[in-house]
C-alpha cells in the first residue's frame, strides 16, 4: 500500500463519529490542560490513560484522544505565556519573548491569533511530512550518535549566547547558572550523587516543572507585586486585530521554523525541548531589523510553529521504529503496550488502522485545534480583565498545586519557591533568566552524550569530528558565532570603502 | 553598581563551592574517560570569570525598590503554604495563601477572602475531581 | 453493566473463606514512588483499577505520584509520616532492591517495611542488532574476555542501576572484571534502543517488555534471557543465559509494600487481596497484555524474597566497588 491509499485508510478511521468526538474532546481538553501551569502534557496524557483502558475504548480511538491532548496542550500553553508572560512548559518559554510585548501593546488577541495559525501551520507541515518520510527520516535519526549529538548541542549554545541582551558577563552567568542546576541528582555515566548535599529529594535532580514555574511564575509574580500598580489590566483590546498582510509577512519565518522542528522533533531525546529556541534564534539572525524581542509577530510565530513541528517530529521514531522521541511519546508508547500492540517497525503493515488512523487524526486535530481556537482569541484575551489580585494569586496557587499534585512534595514546592526567589533578584540585577533555562534543558544532552563520545573512543576526541553530519554542524556553529563580527567587519569596510569612493 | 558587586561576590562564591564540590567527588571506579567532575569543574571557571568581569566591570544602574514589604509577605506566604497542606487540607491552606497575596496586590480584606476561598474550591474541583489527581485534604475534609 | 452485575454477584456468592473482613481498607491509595506515566505509575493504576474491578477491594484505590530519589522519597515518607497507616500499598520493583542494598534509601533498609507480594515479572534481556557480529551468549564473552573494551553496552540507566548490573553479572560469571567494561549510560531504554539501532553500541540490556516490537521486526535479536526458564509466548526461541552456561538471572519483580506498623490483621487483608487478584483470570489476561510473566509471591515469602535480594546486591555491590556512600 502506498502512502496514499494509506492515508486513505486513516482518514476512514479518524472519521468515525467516535473518532471524531474523541479527537475534539482531546484538543479541547488538551487546550485546558495546556492553560493550567504546571500540569502539562506528559501528565494530562499519562492520567487519561487509564481512563481509555477502563472505557474500553478501541486502541486507535484512544490513541486518537491521547494524541488530541498532546496537540491541545501546546495550544493552551500560549495563552498564559503570551498573556501573562508565564510559560508552564520549557517549550513555550521563547513564546513570551515577542508573545508578552504584544499583550502589553494591547495587541493580545492578535498575537494569540498569530500563535494559532503559526501552530497549525507547524502541526499540519509536519503532518504532511510525517505522512510521506516517516520511515527514511527514523533511520537518519538513529544515526545521529553521540558526536553529531555533541555538535548539535554546541551549535545549540552557540544560538543561545546571541540571545542575551546586553552584558555578556551576565548571559554567560546565566548559561553556567543553568547548567550548574541540572548536574544536580546522580550522575549517569558513574552513579556518583552531584550537588545532592545529602538530601534524597534532589537525588532524581531539580524538575523541568518546578523549574520552569518558580523562574517563570513565581519571579513574575514577586515582580508585579513590588509595584502592583503595573498590572496587566486595561491593555484589553487597545490594539489593532491580526491584519492578512502580518500572516502574510509571517509565512516565511513560519516554513522555515516548520522545517527546524520537525527536524530536530525527529531526533530522540534531543528535539522538542530546544526546537522553539532554536527557530527563534536562527529568525533573530535572518529577518531581525531590530523588532524581535518587542513585540515582532514574527518572533512570535517561529517558537510556536517550531513547538508543534517539533511535537508532530516526535511521533516519527515512534511511529517507525518504536522509539519516544519525548516524554510524552513515551507516554503514548506506553499506551500502545497497555493494549498489547507492539510498537515498532512492523505497525504499519500489521496494525495500519492504528497508524494511519493516528496519522489522520492528527490532520484532523489540527483544523479542529484552530476552528476551536481562532474564534476564542477574544474570550482568553479577556483574561486579562480580571483584576490583578484575583489573578496572580490564582495563577500562583495554580501552580503551586499543579506541581504538589504531580509530586505529593512540600520540598518540590520549597524548590519552586526558592528558584523564584533567586530568579526575582537575578532578574532584577539584569541577569536574563531565559538563557539559564535553556542552559539547563541542553545542559544534560551535551555532557551525557560528550562522555558517551569520549567513552567510546577511549578519550580521543577526534571522534567529535568523525563524520560529515558533525563537522558539518561544528562548522555552523563556528559560523553562528563568528558570522555577526564578520559581517559587522565587512560592514565596516563596504561603508569605508563607499566613503573613500 | 552596588548590586553588580555583590551579584558578582555571590557567583564567585558560588562558582567556588561548586568546583571544590566538584573536586571532592568520590568516584567508585571510572567508567568512562570523562568522569563527573570535569563538567562541573569547567562550568565553575566559567561562572567564576563572569562574576570576576561583573564584580570588576559593574554596570551603571540601580536597583529599583517598590514594595519590598510585599515581595517579603508573598515569598513567607509561599514557604508556609507547603507546610500547612497537610495538616489543615488544600482549601483551607490555598485560601490563605490566596487571601494573603490578593492583600499583597492591594485588595481589600473582604474581597480577598471571597475570592481566595471562591479560587481555592475551583481547584480542588478542577484538579481532584476533574482530572483526578488527589489533593490533600484536611481535617475539614477539603 | 452486566459484567459488572455478574462480577458483584460473584463476589456475592463468594465462599467466606477468603478472610475474616474485619479490617476494610478507607480511602484507599496506591503511591507510585515516580512521575506520571512510568513504570511505577502503571503499576499503581492498573493494578488499582483491577482490584476495584473485580471486587476484590471495594473503595476506589485512588494512585498518588509520590516521585523522588528514584523511590527514596517515597520509602522515607512513608516511614516518617505513614508508619502505621493502613490505607496505603506502595509500588516496588527489583530496582528498588538495588538502590536499598546501594544505601540509595537513606537511614533505612530492607527491614523497614513489610513486603506485601509480587504481581508479576518482567525479564532482563541482552539484545544486539540483527546484524550482529555475536550470535550467541558464549561470542559475547569471547570477545569480552579477550578484550572487554571492545564492545560498548549501553543501557536507560546509570551505573549501578539493574541496566549495569546484568551485564555486569555476566562478566563476573566470565570471571572478566565488571569495572572493565564500556558501558554507555543513556537516558531511557528507548534512548539505548535509538543507539542500538544506530549502531553507536553493541548490546542493550533491557527487559523483555520494551524490545517487543523491535524484536518482532527483526532489526535485533536477543543473545539470551535472564530467567530460570525459557519464557513462554513470542520469546520461547530464546535460550536462558543458564543454559549457556553462565548463571545469572534477573527477573524484574513489579509488586508492593506496605508500612511497618500495621496489624497482622491489616497485612493480611492486603495479602488476600493481591492472592486474589493473581489468581484472577482478567488479571493475568491484563498482565500478560503489558508484557509481564506470572510470579506469584505473595506475603511472608515477599516478604523472606525482597529480604534476600537486597541481601544479595548489598554483597554484589560491595564486591564490585559501588559500596554504599
Amino acid at each position: 500500500m502506498d502512502s496514499f491509499s494509506s492515508l486513505l485508510l486513516g482518514f476512514q478511521v479518524a472519521f468515525s463519529p467516535l473518532n471524531l468526538g474523541l479527537g475534539f474532546a482531546g484538543v479541547a481538553l488538551g487546550t485546558a490542560v495546556g492553560a493550567l501551569p504546571g500540569i502539562g502534557p506528559i501528565n494530562a496524557v499519562a492520567l487519561l490513560l487509564p481512563l481509555c483502558f477502563a472505557l474500553q475504548l478501541p486502541p486507535e480511538s484512544a490513541l486518537i484522544l491521547l494524541a488530541g491532548i498532546y496537540y491541545g496542550s501546546g495550544y493552551g500553553g500560549r495563552i498564559s505565556s503570551i498573556l501573562l508572560n508565564i510559560p508552564g512548559d520549557p517549550g513555550l518559554v521563547m513564546t513570551t519573548i515577542d508573545g508578552y510585548p504584544l499583550a502589553k501593546a494591547g495587541r493580545g488577541a492578535a498575537a494569540l491569533a498569530i500563535s494559532g495559525i503559526g501552530s497549525f501551520v507547524g502541526g499540519t507541515l509536519a503532518v504532511v511530512l510525517l505522512t510521506f518520510l516517516a520511515v527514511p527520516l527514523a533511520r537518519v535519526a538513529v544515526s545521529f550518535g553521540p558526536s553529531e549529538y555533541v555538535a548539535l548541542m554546541v551549535l545549540a549554545f552557540a544560538l543561545l549566547t546571541t540571545m542575551g541582551s546586553g552584558n555578556a558577563a551576565k548571559t554567560w552567568a546565566a548559561i553556567a547558572l543553568g547548567l550548574l542546576l541540572a548536574m544536580i541528582g546522580i550522575d549517569g555515566g558513574s552513579g556518583v550523587e552531584r550537588f545532592t548535599f545529602g538530601s534524597l529529594e534532589l537525588l532524581g535532580g531539580i524538575d523541568f516543572t518546578a523549574l520552569t514555574i518558580g523562574l517563570f511564575a513565581v519571579a513574575e509574580v514577586l515582580i508585579l507585586v513590588e509595584r502592583p500598580l503595573v498590572g496587566a489590566v486595561s491593555r484589553l483590546g487597545s490594539g489593532p486585530g491580526l491584519r492578512i498582510k502580518e500572516v502574510a509577512a509571517c509565512l516565511p519565518t513560519m516554513l522555515r521554523s516548520t522545517g527546524v522542528g520537525f527536524v530536530l522533533g525527529v531526533l530522540p531525546g534531543a528535539g522538542a525541548s530546544i526546537s522553539s529556541a532554536v527557530a527563534y534564534t536562527l529568525e533573530k539572525r535572518l529577518v531581525d531589523r531590530g523588532t524581535f524581542g518587542k513585540g515582532d509577530m514574527r518572533g512570535l510565530s517561529a517558537p510556536e510553529t517550531a513547538d508543534n513541528a517539533a511535537q508532530t517530529g516526535s511521533m516519527v521514531p515512534m511511529l517507525a521504529l518504536g522509539i519516544p522521541g519525548s516524554g510524552t511519546t513515551a507516554v503514548l508508547l506506553g499506551a500502545l503496550l497497555m493494549y498489547s500492540i507492539t510498537p515498532g517497525p512492523l505497525l504499519f503493515t500489521q496494525r495500519p488502522e492504528i497508524a494511519w488512523g493516528l496519522i489522520a487524526s492528527m490532520y484532523i486535530g489540527n483544523v479542529m485545534l484552530l476552528v476551536l481556537n481562532l474564534p476564542l482569541v477574544g474570550l482568553f484575551a479577556r483574561l486579562l480583565l480580571v483584576p490583578a489580585w484575583i489573578l496572580y494569586p490564582g495563577i500562583l496557587a495554580l501552580s503551586f498545586a499543579g506541581v504538589y499534585a504531580v509530586s505529593n512534595s512540600h520540598f518540590e514546592l520549597l524548590v519552586t519557591t526558592v528558584i523564584g526567589v533567586g530568579a526575582y533578584l537575578l532578574r532584577k540585577a539584569n541577569v536574563p533568566l531565559i538563557p539559564l533555562m535553556l542552559a539547563f534543558v541542553l545542559s544534560r544532552l551535551l555532557e551525557d552524550n560528550f562522555r558517551r563520545a569520549l567513552s567510546l573512543s577511549d578519550g580521543n576526541p577526534v571522534i567529535l569530528f568523525n563524520s560529515v553530519t558533525s563537522v558539518l554542524l561544528w562548522v555552523l556553529a563556528v559560523a553562528s558565532i563568528l558570522g555577526p563580527h564578520v559581517l559587522a567587519v565587512l560592514r565596516k569596510r563596504r561603508v569605508a570603502a563607499t566613503l573613500d569612493g | 553598581m552596588i548590586v553588580d558587586r555583590i551579584l558578582g561576590i555571590v557567583f564567585l562564591a558560588v562558582a567556588i563551592g561548586a568546583a571544590w564540590h566538584a573536586q571532592t567527588l568520590d568516584v567508585p571506579f571510572a567508567a568512562d574517560p570523562v568522569g563527573p567532575r570535569v563538567f562541573p569543574t569547567l562550568v565553575a571557571l566559567l561562572l567564576g570569570a563572569c562574576g570576576a568581569a561583573i564584580l570588576f566591570r559593574p554596570q551603571k544602574g540601580n536597583w529599583e525598590i517598590g514594595h519590598v514589604g510585599r515581595v517579603v509577605l508573598v515569598t513567607v506566604a509561599s514557604v508556609v503554604y507547603p507546610y500547612l497542606l497537610g495538616p489543615i487540607g488544600f482549601v483551607p491552606a490555598t485560601s490563605c495563601l490566596c487571601f494573603l497575596l490578593a492583600l499583597a496586590f492591594g485588595a481589600r480584606p473582604l474581597a480577598s477572602a471571597v475570592s481566595a476561598v471562591v479560587t481555592s474550591f475551583v481547584f480542588l474541583l478542577v484538579i481532584d475531581y476533574l482530572l483526578d489527581l488527589p489533593l490533600p485534604r484536611g481535617p475539614l475534609g477539603i | 453493566m452486566l459484567k459488572k452485575g455478574l462480577l458483584a454477584a460473584a463476589l456475592f456468592l463468594a465462599p467466606a473463606f477468603a478472610s475474616a473482613q474485619d479490617f476494610t481498607p478507607r480511602n484507599p491509595e496506591c503511591i507510585a514512588p515516580a512521575a506520571p506515566g512510568g513504570g511505577f505509575d502503571l503499576t499503581c493504576r492498573l493494578t488499582s483499577r483491577m482490584l476495584n474491578e473485580l471486587g476484590i477491594v471495594d473503595p476506589t484505590i485512588r494512585t498518588v505520584n509520590l516521585p523522588g530519589g528514584i523511590g527514596a522519597v517515597a520509602y522515607n515518607t512513608i516511614q516518617a509520616q505513614r508508619a502505621s497507616d493502613p490505607n496505603v500499598i506502595v509500588a516496588v520493583s527489583t530496582g528498588s532492591w538495588v538502590n536499598l542494598a546501594q544505601g540509595k534509601f537513606g537511614r533505612f533498609t530492607e527491614n523497614d517495611v513489610r513486603w506485601l507480594g509480587a504481581i508479576g515479572a518482567d525479564y532482563g534481556v541482552l539484545a544486539v542488532r540483527a546484524d550482529s557480529r555475536f550470535q550467541t551468549l558464549q561470542d559475547l564473552v569471547d570477545t569480552l574476555k579477550s578484550d572487554p573494551q571492545s564492545v560498548a553496552i549501553g543501557a536507560g540507566g546509570t551505573v549501578g542501576s539493574q541496566d549495569w548490573t546484568k551485564p555486569a553479572l555476566v562478566l563476573k560469571a566470565a570471571g572478566v572484571d565488571p569495572k572493565s567494561m564500556r558501558y554507555l549510560a543513556y537516558e531511557g531504554g528507548g534512548e539505548a534502543m535509538a543507539a542500538l539501532l544506530g549502531g553507536h553500541i553493541e548490546v542493550f540490556p533491557g527487559d523483555a517488555s520494551e524490545i517487543r516490537g523491535q524484536l518482532a521486526a527483526g532489526e535485533i535479536r536477543l543473545l539470551a534471557v535472564f530467567a530460570e526458564e525459557r519464557l513462554p509466548g513470542e520469546l520461547a526461541d530464546v535460550p536462558t543465559a543458564k543454559e549457556q552456561g553462565y548463571d545469572v538471572q534477573w527477573p524484574i519483580v513489579r509488586g508492593f509494600y506496605v508500612p511497618p506498623k500495621i496489624t497482622d490483621e491489616q497485612y493480611a487483608y492486603w495479602v488476600d487481596a493481591i492472592r486474589r487478584l493473581n489468581a484472577d483470570p482478567e488479571w493475568q489476561k491484563a498482565r500478560e497484555e503489558q508484557g509481564l510473566y506470572p510470579y506469584d509471591l505473595v506475603g511472608a515469602e515477599f516478604d523472606a524474597f525482597a529480604k534476600k535480594q537486597t541481601e544479595a546486591f548489598r554483597a554484589l555491590a560491595a564486591e564490585i566497588g559501588l559500596a554504599a556512600q
